[in-house]
């Protein structure tokens, strides 16, 4: 809760001493810079913390003797499970992070990914073992080539030199690449244009993984594919 | 997989927000067998209703795994996080509950969140901060009033009640050492 707007309004309205809240204005407003601001924001949201710790101590005392209706202990868990189980809720610990890589709201993101839900929405990539799925760029990514791509276990995607600058955000599973670095779920690596590189996905399970590349100068699938064979 | 529960029950709070940001259930799963009895206590004491304090126990628990990386250890317990925003999702039904039924009927009987002060006998973990400190803090924090609101409930003009607030927020951290 680091936003200020998060913290209740009586709060954010307190701390902001220059804001006229119903009484007249008696001297004039007090200039507070936008750090002053954070800082005093985050003192109240420890404040506040402390507050619902000590709340928090007292409710889980009584807890202890709280019946629990027979649903919360079978259906309530199994229903969350299979909540975050399934696209697009399997992948919200990283809603923001895509966002950010694709240049995105986290609502595109999340009708993008809900599109996992549909095998047949997988394409095939032109090597056996690995299929994508084109994801829409914002603004800035006009230019880029933006997929989710998926790994069966153990299969080797080569990226040649010259294919473009390449930004990889892992979303399940894990893989490693060249230089035999594993990679996983939330890490983002970053490749330069003039690189050659690799995923490898690790043994028993598929990897995911959300990727843009900038600046290819290799245009038709032929071209890569000659590439990738020279670069081997 | 009956392992990975095991070493999972095992984990800290702390640990646990930081193996879901990699992606991991299971330490979701870990945190809602550890908290969620908590939780959906807290929000049955404040909606007064099992099925509606249920709903908000598994939507508490999906905002934890969609926000797990806002989580920092440095700012408070994952608990109080947690209650933090139940608490604030409670209030939020409770409002718009009342803005539904206020339509049709004036002076519907809600549940008042104030009832967990006196519930949770806070009153006595707050009872070295003035009585005015702590009317504002309750009206505002347990019942959401914005500064005007609290202002004409108290009958008292709306810049007292910032003051009050900012003294408030000040006794907190030096009642409860979070002055971070």
């Amino acid at each position: 809760m680091s936003d200020p707007g998060a913290l209740p309004r009586f709060v954010r309205e307190a701390m902001h001493r220059d804001e006229w809240v119903g009484d007249p204005p008696s001297r004039p407003p007090v200039e507070r810079s936008a750090a002053e601001q954070g800082e005093s924001s985050a003192l109240a949201e420890r404040s506040l913390l402390a507050l619902e710790d000590a709340l928090s101590d007292a409710v889980e005392v009584e807890a202890v003797h709280v019946r629990l209706p027979e649903s919360m202990l079978t259906e309530a868990p199994a229903r969350l499970a299979r909540f975050v189980l399934e696209p697009p809720q399997r992948y919200a610990p990283f809603f923001a992070r895509v966002a950010q890589l694709l240049d995105v709201t986290e609502d595109s993101v999340i009708a993008e990914l809900t599109r996992l839900r549909e095998p047949s929405n997988w394409r095939a990539a032109g090597q056996p073992g690995v299929s994508r799925l084109p994801l829409r760029g914002g603004p800035a990514l006009k230019l880029a080539k933006s997929n989710l791509v998926r790994l069966s276990p153990s299969v080797t995607l080569l990226r040649p030199r010259g294919l473009g600058a390449e930004r990889a955000l892992v979303l399940e599973g894990s893989y490693t690449d060249e230089r035999g670095n594993t990679h996983r779920p939330g890490d983002l690596a970053e490749w330069s244009r003039d690189t050659a590189h690799s995923f490898t996905a690790r043994d028993g399970e598929p990897c995911i993984i959300a990727s843009v590349i900038l600046g290819s100068s290799l245009r038709s699938r032929l071209e890569r594919a000659i590439a990738a064979l020279v670069n081997r | 997989m009956a392992a990975s529960h095991l070493q999972a029950d095992e984990v800290p709070d702390p640990d646990l927000l930081a193996r879901m940001t990699e992606g991991d259930v299971i330490a979701l799963a870990a945190l809602y067998r550890r908290h969620s009895r908590s939780v959906f206590s807290l929000a049955r004491t404040m909606l007064r209703s099992a099925q509606e304090a249920e709903d908000l126990t598994h939507d508490i628990f999906l905002e934890a795994w969609r926000s797990c990386a806002e989580y920092s250890a440095g700012r408070g317990s994952v608990r109080a996080w947690l209650f933090m925003r139940a608490r604030s999702r409670a209030l939020d039904r409770l409002k718009s509950v009342g803005r539904a039924l206020g339509a049709v009927m004036e002076s519907v009987p809600r549940a008042t969140p104030t009832s967990l002060v006196d519930r949770y006998r806070l009153r006595q973990r707050l009872s070295k901060m003035p009585e005015a400190q702590q009317q504002v803090l309750i009206l505002g924090y347990f019942e959401g009033l914005s500064t005007l609101e609290i202002a004409e409930r108290l009958g008292i003009p709306a810049g007292t009640v910032k003051s009050r607030t900012r003294a408030a927020l000040e006794a907190l951290r030096q009642k409860f050492g979070a002055g971070g």
